[in-house]
């Protein structure tokens, strides 16, 4: 693979690449713990003992922020895992065996499109109740779509390469076309949307979050300490900011990253 | 004369095209209408025809990469849509194909090595060892080196890709292959190269061939036998020193007097028009539209098929034996 000059790329694989150190680190050490509450120190701005200063429980952000990283990094990366496996089972099964199969697939896929995601979201919630694994479930299913669909028509481009001809007249099976043959040369549309999807699950989480119906306490989330913010948007303005500039800098870092890899795909081309 | 290795019967092939307006009525592309041949033992087989003619769904047809609208390929005697599972697997060991273009037939994102690697593990052919022997005498065949086992494919000439795609079609020590348009997207020395690879194969597995193409000068060079296509239907089917030099069918005389020399271009007879949509085929005889010879029965009734003696068969009316007397 040819090495690329795309500075979005390279800004994208900074942001996500600081991020992943910051939520790592948060798993063995954070400067205060995150729960502990300090009454006298309420809403305190940002000092040297407190870099982003204290919420409206005198919590230290940054510890908060650090924590709560690994709840946006386990929403993403679940509901993408989630969301890849069944798309791509659906979507390739609907591209490469075609007929009636991909008729059933495509319309139950429009049928999801048809939704706002998270709406669909909100419903699943509603129904299954609140909760990080619920949250994981119903961002999983709301990306399904997305994946089918892109890898639908990259089957539908592939099956009819002559080099998956040769393939099924030297006696391979359906299993051998789909993994060694389509998946290979299919597998960076795929890639650029798991980057997308990541970006528009922290998105979803933190809204849902914000309305109470994702990540419950005492588990830290991004998007609820945006809720829990805002009534202080005057007094503490940097509560709102720096959570605000932490979901902020996540999404844009697996934006820009999805960019730079379409382009990279683009160029190959 | 030998037995046959291959027999297509009445094959047809039709596409449902989408109208895009309520009429009702689908219509059909008829790639191959009702096409019949066999293939012997150890010949080449040539198959010309304009693109569009339907040559290269005949060859896929025969290997079951299309399935026919209606009509039956027999393999060794067998029809081949009737094997099992098993049956069919242990038939695709016997049967293979090369494509045109080198660049998509071959996967870009495996090695050679894997690409070769794969028949042997598909039908599970003796152990790494023998394979990994088996894969570097293959590739010496087709005139290649072990250097080549982890290049992919962008890294090969067209030539070097099209040697790879014949590699991998024979390491499976198959008795028939369909070679469709396998020489055309190459430059003209390499074509030989490669057509001459092909014949000292063929001379050294008893290969029988099912040659796909529209350039003349290559199947008349390469093949045994011709069989000429127009508009999914066979015109003529010979011998190469029969057709190659006294085509009887006004299509395939047309066709062959396209490649005469220099000095001989007054013979030449140009066709007038395009072919015809295969969509909406001419009533009657399918070449009526544009041939020079035409009467009043090629516009209503197709011709049938007539042997001039030997194999030399021809579907046109100017040899029908009422015709003939009409004609004298």
């Amino acid at each position: 693979m040819r090495k690329t000059k795309s500075i979005p790329f390279h800004i994208g694989v900074g942001l996500v690449g600081a991020l992943v150190v910051m939520m790592l680190i948060s798993i063995f050490y954070t400067p205060h713990v995150p729960q502990a509450m300090d009454s006298a120190n309420r809403l305190a701005p940002p000092s040297l003992d407190h870099p982003f200063g204290t919420d409206n429980f005198g919590r230290d952000i940054l510890s908060r922020v650090m924590e709560g990283s690994q709840t946006a990094f386990i929403i993403g990366i679940s509901s993408v895992v989630i969301g890849l496996v069944f798309g791509f089972i659906l979507g390739a099964c609907a591209g490469y065996f075609g007929g009636w199969l991909d008729e059933i697939i495509s319309r139950l896929m429009d049928a999801m499109f048809a939704f706002p995601g998270i709406l669909l979201a909100i419903m699943l919630i509603a129904v299954f109740s609140t909760g990080m694994t619920n949250t994981i479930i119903a961002l999983g299913i709301m990306s399904i779509p997305a994946f089918a669909r892109i890898t639908r028509s990259s089957f539908i481009q592939y099956k009819e390469y002559d080099f998956v001809k040769a393939s099924i007249a030297k006696g391979a099976g359906s299993f051998r076309i789909i993994f060694h043959h389509i998946l290979p040369n299919a597998i960076s549309p795929i890639l650029v949307a798991a980057a997308l999807s990541f970006s528009g699950a922290i998105l979803s989480e933190s809204g849902l979050s914000y309305l109470g119906l994702g990540v419950q306490p005492p588990e830290p989330s991004w998007g609820r300490m945006l809720k829990e913010a805002q009534p202080y948007i005057d007094s503490a303005p940097w509560y709102v900011v720096i959570t605000g500039m932490a979901i902020t800098l996540l999404v844009l870092g697996f934006n820009l990253l999805a960019d730079g890899l379409r382009d990279k795909q683009d160029k190959k081309v | 004369m030998k037995e046959p290795i291959v027999q297509v019967e009445n094959v047809f092939k039709h596409y449902k095209q989408s109208q895009g307006n309520f009429s009702g009525r689908d219509a059909y592309v008829k790639a191959v209408n009702g096409v019949t041949f066999s293939l012997y033992e150890g010949e080449s087989f040539g198959l010309v025809g304009e693109s569009g003619s339907g040559k290269s769904t005949i060859g896929q047809v025969m290997l079951q990469l299309i399935q026919p609208t209606s009509g039956v390929v027999k393999y060794k005697g067998r029809d081949v849509s009737t094997f099992s599972r098993k049956e069919r697997k242990a038939w695709r060991k016997d049967v293979q194909i090369v494509f045109q273009d080198p660049y998509s037939s071959l996967n870009p994102k495996k090695t050679v090595g894997w690409i070769l690697n794969e028949p042997l593990q598909i039908h599970k052919i003796g152990d790494k060892s023998y394979r990994k022997q088996k894969i570097m005498q293959t590739l010496e065949e087709v005139g290649l080196d072990a250097s080549y086992l982890n290049r992919y494919p962008h890294e090969l000439s067209g030539g070097q890709r099209q040697r790879v795609a014949i590699a991998s079609a024979i390491i499976l020590n198959p008795e028939l292959i369909v070679i469709d348009e396998g020489v055309s997207a190459l430059d003209v020395s390499v074509q030989a190269q490669i057509l001459n690879l092909l014949k000292s194969l063929q001379r050294k597995y008893h290969l029988t061939y099912l040659f796909i193409s529209h350039d003349l000068n290559v199947v008349q060079y390469f093949c045994d036998r011709i069989a000429v296509m127009y508009l999914g239907e066979l015109m003529e089917i010979g011998k190469t020193e029969e057709l190659g030099t006294k085509p009887k069918h006004p299509y395939a005389e047309a066709l062959f007097s396209s490649i005469l020399m220099h000095n001989e271009a007054e013979n030449r007879i140009v066709l007038e028009g395009d072919l015809p949509n295969p969509s909406n085929p001419p009533a009657g005889c399918p070449f009526h539209s544009r041939c020079i010879h035409k009467m009043d029965i090629c516009k209503t009734t197709k011709p049938a098929n007539q042997y001039l003696g030997g194999q030399h068969q021809v579907s046109c009316h100017l040899y029908s034996e009422n015709q003939s007397i009409q004609n004298a």
